[in-house]
């Protein structure tokens, strides 16, 4: 293992102070709808260029880690993941507030976020090199099967039907294909209307399918937003350390699970979190209680999606390709600073990144108490604010943040109707998970189709270059099991009920 | 299971028919389309007509139970629709500034179920200022967002 001396610089009290920095200012940033973690970093990554490269990877690092977990608080405070890595926990996050325990539901993502993160960044310090040639095994058709993958998970897991959910996740890849083709460049489906040439905006999306319909809903009965069945007087932290250790299995292969997807260029936080929530539901006792409040649903998806920070850094370091987005503003941030990312990284300029890979896990475990403290605040807050003040508020939030995307009013535009369209499907039972994954995910699914269809076909073999690969083969066999799962579960609970 | 609880799912059969009339247009869209761009929407386009047609066939073949709706205000859900719908359409004519206020207070008076009373008015009145005054300051100096200004502000 890499020695103390790196430990000790970056021990230095002005990466500390960088460090608190970024976790509090990326925590804020995560939370409010609209700005993601790769915009936390690109908004403040100026701010990093006067400072020595080790501390600005750790500035950097921190921002990243804190927006992670901020992105929690919305999914569980107001059912609007505040990233698109946060869409998970609103299946569990959600439900938890509205049974009164939002705040056990933020300690629980603060704990589980630390935990991910940690293992993230294990990771990075003692196997990268090796685990980043692991990506390199992965051509467009594994890309395509991964994404296809992502979308049959968030269908299987949708409350009503799996139909239902991969009908959603087709309308969400179709709203994806719309604008210039990346491959081939066609121009589709803009009509007269200009302001499609750019396709949909993901985040611009994000925030209409999800918060929209949640507003819609709010103003149209009288019933308090959250309900509160106690006095909110700590942290909950002794429930939440209870119910995290009696976890402990699905912490860790959460984690590892987010370690690994953030290894995979461009599949990030939403597929990693979705798959730990699926596998987290798959193997537990009451996989019943998953969607209505489960602790180990918030567990799961939290600690995963923290994880692919350190699982990200992994390929963006040694191979120099971004493994999350983020990772592709911080690539930028370090080529400013001169560093060269690839394998000689790890010796040349060891200093610099063993510095940095100390600083993250000093960065994460500082998220702790600053988590606690801020997701506490953000509970009482969202808690005593009557309805009549919070709608407007999150309302402008919603305008605003979108507007901020690309500083485009027509964002706001595609926000505001997609929100009626996802308000209008969820009424019709199609909920806007699937949906969001479709139209995040289309560009992996259409890139990795059309190449492989590409390769397959200068081969003479179009159909049988996505089914015969090694790589291809194990993810189609994870797809089927995700698809047929609810069918095997909806019969042994048939049985069950009939035998008792 | 009784003829009151088992009901066909008229949304979900709603929602699926209007996905195959999506379908159907990108379908026809998408001949004018070069053969590259128009493989995986039609793939797409295609899988989500079959889909949507087999969970018509499956609301049919097995009628769910229907849950209850909620009461709830139907103009209320509609006159938010329109203020955000003006609101994304005006703010860059008008000014964002200016179009945020007036959209935030009508949304106010949307939400509000309680007896307006003086003190209520101005307590809200302040409390808006504050929450719409410090977001829009976050925004427009710190995070040097360009907000636009408009005819108005």
């Amino acid at each position: 293992m890499p020695g103390i001396e790196f430990l000790l610089g970056a021990l230095t009290p002005f990466n500390i102070l960088l460090a608190v920095g970024g976790v509090i200012a990326g925590t804020i940033i995560g939370a409010l709808p609209g700005l993601t973690a790769t915009m936390a970093i690109a908004v403040l990554v100026p701010f990093t260029f006067g400072i020595p490269p080790s501390s600005a990877l750790i500035a950097l690092g921190a921002i990243y880690t804190g927006a992670i977990y901020g992105g929690a608080y919305s999914a569980v405070l107001l059912n609007t993941p505040g990233t698109p890595s946060a869409i998970a926990t609103t299946f569990d996050g959600y439900p938890m507030a509205k049974k009164g325990d939002g705040d056990l539901a933020i300690t629980l993502a603060c704990l589980a976020s630390v935990i991910g993160g940690l293992v993230g960044a294990a990771f990075l310090l003692l196997l990268a090199p090796p685990m980043a040639q692991v990506a390199l095994k992965f051509g467009p058709v594994e890309y395509f099967w991964l994404a296809v993958f992502g979308l049959t998970l968030i269908a299987s897991l949708s409350e009503s039907s799996v139909l239902r959910g991969l009908v959603g996740a087709c309308v969400g890849l179709l709203l994806g294909t719309v604008g210039v083709a990346e491959v081939g460049g066609d121009i589709r489906y803009v009509g007269n209307f200009q302001a499609l040439l750019g396709g949909f905006d993901v985040v611009s999306a994000l925030i209409g399918l999800y918060c929209v319909p949640v507003l819609i809903d709010l103003v149209a009965t009288p019933d308090p937003h959250l309900k509160l069945t106690h006095q909110v007087a700590g942290f909950r932290l002794g429930e939440a350390l209870r119910i995290a250790w009696a976890s402990k299995v699905n912490l860790a292969r959460s984690s590892l699970i987010g370690t690994v997807v953030g290894i995979l260029p461009g599949a990030g936080g939403s597929i990693a979190s979705l798959v730990a929530y699926s596998e987290a539901k798959r193997v537990a006792k009451h996989p019943e209680r998953f969607g209505k409040g489960e602790p180990d649903g918030v567990l799961a998806t939290e600690s995963s999606n923290n994880a692919t920070v350190g699982g990200g850094f992994i390929p963006t370091l040694v191979l120099g390709i971004p493994g999350t987005p983020p990772d592709a503003v911080i690539l930028g941030a370090l080529m400013v600073q001169g560093i060269r990312t690839g394998p000689q990284l790890f010796g040349e300029q060891s200093e610099i990144v063993y510095t940095f890979i100390y600083g993250l896990f000093i960065a994460t475990i500082l998220m702790l108490p600053i988590g606690l403290v801020i997701g506490r605040y953000a509970f009482k807050s969202i808690v005593s604010i009557p309805k009549a003040l919070l709608v407007p508020s999150v309302a402008f939030l919603t305008i605003v943040g979108s507007f901020a995307v690309q500083n485009n009013a027509h964002d706001v535009q595609q926000m505001v109707a997609l929100g009626i369209f996802g308000w209008l499907a969820s009424r019709a039972g199609f909920t806007a998970s699937p949906i969001v994954l479709g139209l995040i995910l289309g560009t992996i699914a259409e890139s990795g189709f059309v190449r492989g269809y590409l390769i397959g076909n200068a081969r003479g073999e179009p159909v049988s270059e996505f089914f015969t690969r090694p790589i291809s083969i194990g993810i189609i066999v994870f797809i089927l099991i995700g698809l047929m799962y609810p069918v095997i579960t909806a019969r042994r609970r048939a049985k069950g009920s009939t035998n008792e | 299971m009784s003829e009151s609880a088992a009901r066909r799912d008229l949304p979900g059969i709603a929602g699926a028919a209007f996905f195959i009339v999506m379908g159907g247009l990108a379908l026809w869209f998408s001949r004018e389309f070069t053969p590259l761009g128009s493989v995986f929407p039609r793939t797409i386009a295609v899988t989500m007509i079959l889909l949507s047609v087999a969970y018509i066939a499956v609301a049919f073949l097995r009628p769910a139970a229907a849950a209850p709706a909620p009461a709830a205000s139907t103009w209320r859900r509609v006159a938010l629709m329109v203020v955000l719908v003006a609101w994304a359409l005006l703010l860059e004519r008008v000014g964002f500034l200016v179009t945020s206020i007036a959209c935030y207070a009508a949304i106010l008076v949307i939400s509000n179920y309680d007896r307006w009373t003086p003190r209520m008015a101005v307590m809200y009145a302040l409390s808006g200022a504050a929450v719409l005054g410090g977001l829009y300051a976050i925004f427009k100096f710190v995070l040097q967002v360009p907000l636009p200004a408009g005819m108005l502000l």
